[in-house]
Order: C-alpha cells, then structure tokens, then sequence
C-alpha cells in the first residue's frame, strides 16, 4: 500500500523528480569526492609512523645538522638503532615532486620500516659507493631498470664542479602506505657526503628507534634540551607528530577552502530541499482526496516522508557510485602519487545517507503536516 | 519594432508577477548566488595570492643565486662575489655606487595569532642599498633599523599575523635577541611577511660569516639583462644563476595555479546542480502560468515572444544571483588576510583575497550560462505548445 502511493508520488510530475534527484546527486558528488580528498592530509599521517622519533633543524625543516649529533644519540639510553640521511635536492616543493633522493646511513631499510627492500638489494647498496635503489613508482615512470644509471642534480656540488650526480641501480623499493614514498631513491651517505663540496658532515633529518615506545618521549626532549642553545638546535618527536606540525603550515588555507566548500554543499541542499517541499504543497488537494477514501492520516504522511526520503537516497546513492568512479581518475591524474592513500570509507558513506535522511525529513515533514491538518472539504477546494 | 514591443510587456507581466512566484524565483536566486559566490570566492584566494608573489618580481630588477638552487633558502653567495659581480655592466648607480646588495635569508619560527604552534616566516638580512633597489618599500610606523644593531622592522603581514612583532616588542632569533623597531609595507608583494635586519647583524645572528643568500641588482633598464648575465657567466669560477626577478617569482606561484584550477573545477561542478534546480524553478514556473500562456498565444502573441520573455526572466533571474553571489563573496573575503605555506621557500606569506572585476565578470558568466541552460527548455517547450492543450489545462 505504502509503495503505490510512493510510486505515484514519485511519478507525479517525472520531470520534476528526474530534476531534484540530479541537483542532489551534484551535492552529494561534492560531498563525497570532497571529503575523500580531505582525507588525504590524514590517511597520509595516518601511514607514518608513530614509534620511530625524528630529529631535524629547530627552525628550517631542510637545515643541516651536524654529523657528530648521531655520536651523542647513538649512546642515549633506550636507543636502539639510528639512521640518518641528507637530500640532494631540498630547496622547493616543487622540485621535490619530482623524486627526492635520499643519502642515508646503511641501515635506511631497517630503522625505516615502512620502506621495503629484497636482502639482495640492501646487500649491493652496502657493497657498491655508487649504488641507488630506486622507488618502485619513479622507476616505473621514468623506465628505470636494475643496471641503469640513475642522473639526478642537487642542490650540492659534486668534486668535479657541476650539480650533476649519478648512480648505479641496484634494485627497487616498495613503501607501505603513502605511494608518494616511492617517488624517489635510496644513495649510500658516506659516498655523497664525500664528493660534496660544501656543508661537508652534515645530516638533513636522524631517525632513532627506541627499543621501547615508552622512552620516545623522553628521548626526545633529552635530545632537544642538550642542543636547545647550540647553533644547531632541533625539533624532535615522532614522524606522525612532526608531519601534523608541517601540515598546520596549510591550515589557514585548508580551514577556508573547507568552509566555502561546506556554503556550496548547503546552497544546494536548501534548493533541492525547497523543491521537495513544494512538490508536497502542490498535493494538498491529492491529500484531501486520499483522505477522502479513507486512507489514515498516518498512512499517507509516512508515504509522503518515505517519498522524500527515496529521493534523497537515491541522489545520495548515484553521487556516491559517482565518486567512487571519480576516485581512481584522481589517482590517475596524480601520476599515482595518490594511489591508496585516498578512499571512499564507509564513515563517508554513512554519513551521506544520514544527510540525505535528514534532508528528507527537514523538506517534507512541515508541509505534510500541513496538508493533514487542513478538513477534507478545504483541502479539496485548494485544488 | 513590434516584436519587441510585445516581448517587453510579456516580460513586463512576467516580471510583476515574480513577486507572487517569489518562493520559487528565489530558488533560483539561491542557487545561482551560491555558486557564484564558491567560485569568486575560490578565485579571489587564488588571485590574492599569485598577485602577492609575483606583484614582487619587476622586470628591471635580477636576482642571483648559487647555480643548482631553485630558492633563495638552498642558495648561497659569498660577499666577495658580490663585489665582483658589483663591477658588471648594465647595473645602474646611484652616486656612482652600483645598485647591487647581497641579501641573507632564513627561516625563523614564531607563534601564528591564535595559534599553538610555531610556523615558519622570512628573516631577510639586508643592505641600505636593498631599500633603494626596492623604492616600494617604505616604513608605515617607527622608524628604520639602524645598521650594525640587532634592530629589526616587520612587514605589514607579518605584523597582522604573528604575535609579539609590534614595535618595542623583542624577539628570540636563535640565541640572540633583536627588537622590533619599525613596520613596512611594500605593495602588498611577498616581502610584507618577512622580518628585516641589517646584513651584517643577521650574519652574526645566523652564524654565517661573510656568506649571503642571493643578490639583489637594479638594472639600469631591463634591456641591460644580457649584459649582467654575460658578465656573469664570463666571469671565471664565478658559479651563480641570473634572472629577472619576474622570472623568479613566477616559478614560485605554482601554488596559485592549483587553487585557481580547484576554484573552477568545484565552480563548474556547483553550476551544475544550480541549472537542474533552475530548470526545476522555471519548469514549473511555466506550468503554473500555462493558462496565462494560451491566453497569451490566444491574443495573437507569437510562440517567439512566450519564448523570449521566459527567457529575459531566467537571465534577470540569474544575474540577481550572480550579482548576490559576487557581492557576498565580495564582503565577506575582499581583503581579507590569511597565510599559507608557499611554495619555494618553506614560509609563510601573507595574502589578501583580491575580488577583482575579472573574477567577478567570470562568476557573472557562469550565472548567465546557468540562467540561459535552466531557461531555455522549459521556455522552448512553453512555446511550442498546443493553445487548446495549454487552456485546457484550466
């Protein structure tokens, strides 16, 4: 009984309801791929890790430090390994996009553990100075094979004058979450740091790992106390706090472009929601004739409601499939820099039928309500 | 002549009766007017910040940097560099002094107004000649540092963001102390959210000897670039990169570019949904007044004169949104400062949103292509109805 009304409701004026449907399925395609996106700043925190401590430069986040610094963390109580590494190129954002080569300690693969190397490779870098092991994603973008030379400029100068260096590819590495951490190459420290020119003993970032989570805290504020007054002071904490700290940098943007995105979603909510109400306001005479044949007042505002509420969800349902298709054309926009960092989660899901419901119940309640209310004879001679 | 005529009072009807349809009519209002505003919006940020930077650049100015080192943070410049490079042809002078200055620039980290955390702004360590290279800078409270003293003057953006920067305050650089002693501004370009001191102090400040970032020229006109250039690279053992400053600057909005693009994507998405539910509005707009129509058509109105009043309706329509989007995104975010991690020097700069008539023509453009997409269906089928249909309908 139900569905026959709805079925009528929903056929009344075709037009009308093809047309709400598709300015609601337009905000919910907002909504979802929006949100989705907003993920992005998360999920990718979300892969770091939230063990290992990191120590950089207090106050340049591509600064130096000096080499003696791993002596002194070395001999810290609770501290197990540490790893440090330089970059060649580490002076914009975007000629970091393009792949970021790290010169690091031998034991790069083992303290950072979200990258991911075959023994065979680890074995050729720690045997070969000029050995590269090379981020699956760069390599496959730009064609590298094992045995190929990797060229690359930095910001350093190389012995012989240029900012030219190169490589011998001994294997490829694979990071665990953030795809972006393949774009880029593993270099053997010691051999950069002894054809640089300048800054000669210096490290770029030092990765420590405690032998338990509990001493993170403490060794890193004994690490920041000892340099507070140096002339090279750092800035220590786990790799997910420091990344939450680099992204606040954004914030004011991020802040703006969220509300302005959350006006959008709403204008067009109001719009569809008005349509919706009015389509039931236009029925008061269909009201009074159901009424008429002894339909109970109950009866026809549940069908009403449930009306609206098809509507929404099938707007909410067809903008969500559109995102979903949406996703993977992001990620091939992105050069796969994105892939598997950003995905449609089920709170995204949940929480577009809950609007959509919502949007439902706000735009048809109060006028068919009001249709109920009316006596049969004045709702008919409304028509 | 009498086409028109009959159009303008058509429309004239029309028009009076919006009032009555006024629920409706303002659907279309809404919708338009939200899309609009998202857009002017997205691109007034978008604008604010590609003018900031490259507002800085100007063609008869060259920066030098360290070969290899895309920004000024990587580069590095030796003060003895400067003086060679002093010698070359093509700079202009000023009291038979070459209109050249090395400059230092680093990073410092200071407490964003309401914020918890550090964020990172600009110390740039300069020369007296810097201030007559840059004519555009001038000092709007205090006054200048005075040379060889730990004196620092601030930005006019810096000033607005940070805490502790007014005139009197001191701040911490590392481990000296340096006082503020003046504000500037210069043209709203990407020097206003930095901090100024005098190069020597800064070098002592930073611990960097006789080692500046980059230099600064003024050429004696921007003809005069190749012979700067030339010299430079002429010159032996001299490993430095020259460009213009507008050349530089541009390579550093990039970031710009992304919010335009994000701006217009998400605007056109908006436009969208706004013509379904203007489509929507006039749909019924038109069958509400089908019997005004036929009556119309019955007079011996033309089908093209329904048609062409509907669709004067949808567009005045529109441009009322368009107009209350613009002018909301205008007062809400016209000048409005805000400040963002740009790209190239791992800072922040400050910039204002700058609604500007280019961006506003663009929102009016979107809501003229919404009001004529959501008016010219529903009017084309009004038009061509069956008058007996259409007064049947009473």
């Amino acid at each position: 009984m139900y569905w026959t009304l709805i079925k009528i409701g929903l056929i009344r004026k075709r037009l009308r309801t093809f047309l709400t449907i598709m300015s609601m399925f337009i905000a919910f395609v907002l909504y979802g791929s929006l949100n989705t996106l907003s993920g992005l700043f998360t999920g990718a925190i979300q892969g770091l890790s939230a063990d290992n401590i990191i120590v950089m430069p207090r106050y340049d986040m591509f600064g130096k430090l000096p080499y003696s610094y791993v002596n002194y963390i070395e001999n810290l109580d609770g501290v197990e390994d540490v790893m440090y590494m330089d970059y060649l190129i580490s002076d914009s954002i975007e000629s970091m996009m393009d792949g970021v080569v790290f010169a690091s300690s031998p034991n790069f693969f083992e303290v950072y553990d979200r990258f991911e190397t075959s023994q065979e490779s680890k074995d050729a870098l720690k045997n070969n100075p000029n050995a590269a092991i090379v981020g699956k994603l760069m390599a496959e973008q730009k064609g590298l094979r094992i045995g190929d030379i990797l060229n690359t400029e930095s910001n350093s100068m190389n012995s012989d004058g240029t900012n030219n260096w190169s490589f011998e590819i001994v294997g490829f590495y694979t990071a665990k979450q953030i795809k972006g951490d393949e774009m880029g190459a593993v270099i053997n420290w010691d051999t950069f740091d002894e054809s640089r020119v300048n800054q000669k003993g210096t490290v770029g970032m030092i990765m420590v790992k405690a032998s338990s989570a509990e001493m993170g805290d403490s060794i890193s504020n004994q690490i920041d106390q000892r340099f507070m007054n140096s002339s090279y002071a750092t800035r220590s904490g786990p790799e997910s706090m420091i990344a939450v700290e680099m992204a606040g940098e954004f914030a004011d943007v991020e802040l703006i472009v969220n509300s302005i995105l959350l006006s959008v979603f709403f204008t067009i909510l109001l719009v569809s929601s008005n349509t919706l109400a009015q389509s039931i306001r236009e029925r008061t005479s269909d009201i009074g004739v159901l009424k008429c044949l002894g339909y109970k007042d109950l009866t026809i505002f549940t069908s009403v409601i449930f009306e609206a509420i098809t509507i929404c969800f099938i707007a909410v349902f067809i903008g969500l499939i559109a995102t979903l298709m949406l996703v993977p054309a992001i990620e091939l926009m992105s050069q796969g820099l994105l892939e598997d960092t950003i995905s449609v989660t089920p709170s995204i899901i949940i929480g577009g039928f809950l609007i959509g419901l919502i949007i439902a119940f706000m735009s048809a309640a109060v006028p068919a309500y009001q249709a109920l209310r009316l006596k049969v004879v004045d709702a008919l001679r409304e028509g | 002549m009498s086409f028109i005529r009959q159009v303008l009072s058509v429309t004239n009807m029309n028009l009076r009766s919006i009032l009555e349809r006024s629920g409706s009519s303002l659907v279309i209002i809404i919708g338009i007017a939200g899309s609009v505003a998202v857009m002017v919006s997205l691109l007034a940020m978008a604008e604010g910040l590609s003018s900031t930077i490259s507002n800085t650049g100007q063609d008869d100015r060259v920066i030098i940097l360290r070969d290899g080192s895309g920004s000024e943070l990587s580069s590095g410049v030796a003060m003895t560099e400067v003086d060679t490079v002093s010698s070359s042809p093509g700079i202009k002078s000023l009291d038979g002094e070459p209109m050249i200055a090395g400059e230092l620039f680093a990073i410092i980290d200071l407490t964003k107004k309401g914020a918890d955390s550090t964020s990172n702004l600009p110390f740039r360590g300069v020369q007296q000649m810097s201030f007559e290279i840059r004519p555009e800078l001038t000092i709007i409270e205090g006054r200048n540092f005075t040379s060889g003293t730990a004196e620092i003057i601030v930005g006019k953006g810096a000033n607005n963001q940070y805490e502790g920067l007014d005139i009197g305050d001191q701040i911490k650089v590392r481990d000296s102390f340096a006082t503020v002693v003046g504000i500037f501004s210069s043209n709203g370009d990407v020097h206003e959210s930095e901090i100024w001191s005098d190069l020597a102090a800064a070098q002592g400040i930073f611990r960097r000897g006789a080692i500046a970032s980059s230099m600064i020229i003024r050429l004696e006109s921007k003809d005069t670039f190749d012979e700067v250039g030339l010299y430079v690279e002429s010159y032996p053992n001299l490993e430095l990169k020259v460009q213009t400053e507008t050349n530089f600057y541009d390579n550093q909005s990039s970031g710009a570019d992304l919010i335009k693009i994000f701006g217009q994507v998400v605007g056109y998405i908006m436009a969208i949904g706004a013509v379904f539910a203007a489509l929507n509005t006039m749909y019924s707009a038109v069958s509400t007044r089908l019997v005004e129509i036929g009556t119309l058509r019955a007079l011996g109105f033309k089908g093209t004169t329904v048609l062409a009043a509907l669709m004067i309706e949808a567009l005045i329509l529109a441009m009322a949104g368009g107009l209350l989007g613009a002018a909301i995104a205008y007062i809400l975010f016209n000048g409005y400062t805000v400040s963002t991690l740009a790209g190239g020097s791992f800072s922040q700069t400050a910039f204002a949103f700058a609604v500007t008539g280019e961006v506003i023509q663009q929102g009016l453009t979107l809501a003229l292509f919404v009001g004529f997409i959501g008016g010219v269906f529903p009017a084309w089928n009004a038009a061509r109805r069956d008058i007996t249909e259409a007064l049947r309908s009473i």
